[in-house]
């Protein structure tokens, strides 16, 4: 039983390896849902396990000297227990920092949200160039007039169409995911930097289809970028780059590729035997616990 | 262009925002008539660009002056300023934008800039 507690563990890094194939063999829309429910079921099995090692190494303090059921019930070192305690404290603790976080921003973005809109557009009066979903209730585009003035009419309505794809299927929440899924574990991080490529892709279709032209939301994506890059008056530090654009571009020239689900049953494998182990552990830990009590 | 599209009846709220950043990219004031070609949409009825406008100056996120026999509209500044202050306050104030917002383009490397260039320049041509 305790071997599948350790395997619970080496779970999310095997999916976070395997994550990428999801993003190459599936359509945007649909691997981020799939991305999504992995990135749900390596954070679960992290939490879990790191609680199923909790009690097994620690709860012998709890029980009497000689209980013989848990010392057969009950093989995990103490000093294993107390690192899952540590372990579980941060990944508890990195969470909580990211609620807030997220929180906090909210609040202080609350007065963008209230301004008068031209149905879900707001623009900022500054020439730097920058667009954004603003999501929440009521969710807005946020726009600059800088760049508003450096894209053609049909350029912009791919800009709206994009963030307005964000807004619409509620993409604030699959990043949320990923955010807390990371914070937990930090293995997941190359998931988190899947999904949210995978999130802007997904909006990148959508935009192509509402204005029924790959190439002008190619084109559109590329005069943002640079003007973005140009004009941007930010540190050099900060420009990440997290949206991988050049990607994005050449996603958005080549033909819109259909699903290939059938490849990915090294994927469905892995977290099949993921889930099998969560619930397996559920029992050991309801046995575990039952030794201590009774 | 984006008209050409075969587009079914948009929502009045995306017809909205799409007018207010057509007003923002151009400029200087805009007849209805201007709008209306400015818009790219044969679909679209003149008096719907109309209607449209009269709500973004009701509003009051365009102001308007008497040209000819109709109106020009022109965006007012004073809101968007307001707003952009807004931002920025909430930006220095310490709100993380990678926890609450998407944004359309992040950042770009050297290699990605040539291409992306080499791309607009061959349409261009």
């Amino acid at each position: 039983m305790y071997i599948t507690v350790y395997l619970l563990l080496l779970a999310p890094a095997a999916l976070a390896v395997a994550a990428p194939a999801v993003a190459r063999h599936l359509a945007p829309a649909a691997a981020v849902r799939v991305l999504s429910c992995l990135a749900v079921i390596a954070t679960a099995a992290t939490l879990w396990a790191l609680c199923v090692l909790v009690v097994g190494g620690l709860g012998r303090e709890y029980a009497d000297e000689g209980s013989a059921a848990l010392r057969v019930a009950d093989p995990v070192p103490r000093s294993v227990g107390v690192l899952a305690a540590v372990l579980l404290t941060v990944a508890v603790a990195r969470a909580v920092v990211v609620r807030r976080q997220r929180v906090a921003g909210a609040r202080l973005l609350s007065a963008v949200r209230l301004a008068p809109a031209a149905g879900e557009l707001v623009v900022l009066a500054d020439d730097r160039p920058d667009a954004f979903a603003l999501p929440g209730r009521p969710g807005r585009i946020v726009v600059t007039s800088g760049m508003l003035g450096a894209l053609s009419a049909g350029e912009r309505a791919v800009l709206l169409a994009h963030e307005r794809a964000h807004l619409r299927h509620g993409h604030h929440h699959y990043a949320a995911l990923a955010d807390y899924a990371a914070a937990v574990n930090p293995v997941l991080g190359p998931l988190r930097d899947l999904l949210n490529y995978g999130l802007e892709r997904w909006a990148d279709e959508e935009a192509a289809a509402a204005v029924n032209s790959r190439a002008l939301a190619a084109i559109s994506l590329a005069r943002a970028a640079l003007a973005t890059s140009c004009r941007a008056g930010r540190p050099a530090g900060l420009a990440y780059v997290r949206h991988r654009i050049g990607a994005r571009v050449e996603a958005l020239r080549a033909q819109a590729r259909p699903s290939r689900g059938r490849r990915l049953w090294v994927v469905a494998v892995l977290a099949g035997g993921t889930v099998a182990a969560l619930v397996d552990t559920v029992g050991a830990l309801a046995r575990c616990v039952n030794a201590m009590v009774l | 262009m984006a008209g050409s599209a075969p587009e079914q009846r948009r929502e009045s709220g995306a017809l909205e925002a799409e007018v207010m950043a057509a007003l923002w990219s151009e400029a200087g004031w805009l007849t209805v008539g201007q709008m209306h070609q400015a818009l790219g949409d044969e679909s679209l009825a003149y008096k719907t660009v109309l209607t449209v406008l009269g709500r973004l100056h009701a509003k009051g996120l365009v102001e308007r002056e008497r040209s000819g026999r109709g109106h020009a509209y022109r965006p007012r500044r004073g809101p968007a300023e307001a707003v952009a202050a807004e931002m920025n306050q909430a930006l220095t104030r310490g709100a993380d934008r990678r926890a609450v917002l998407q944004r359309f383009v992040d950042g770009l490397d050297p290699d990605d800039e040539q291409a992306l260039r080499a791309l607009l320049d061959a349409r261009e041509q």
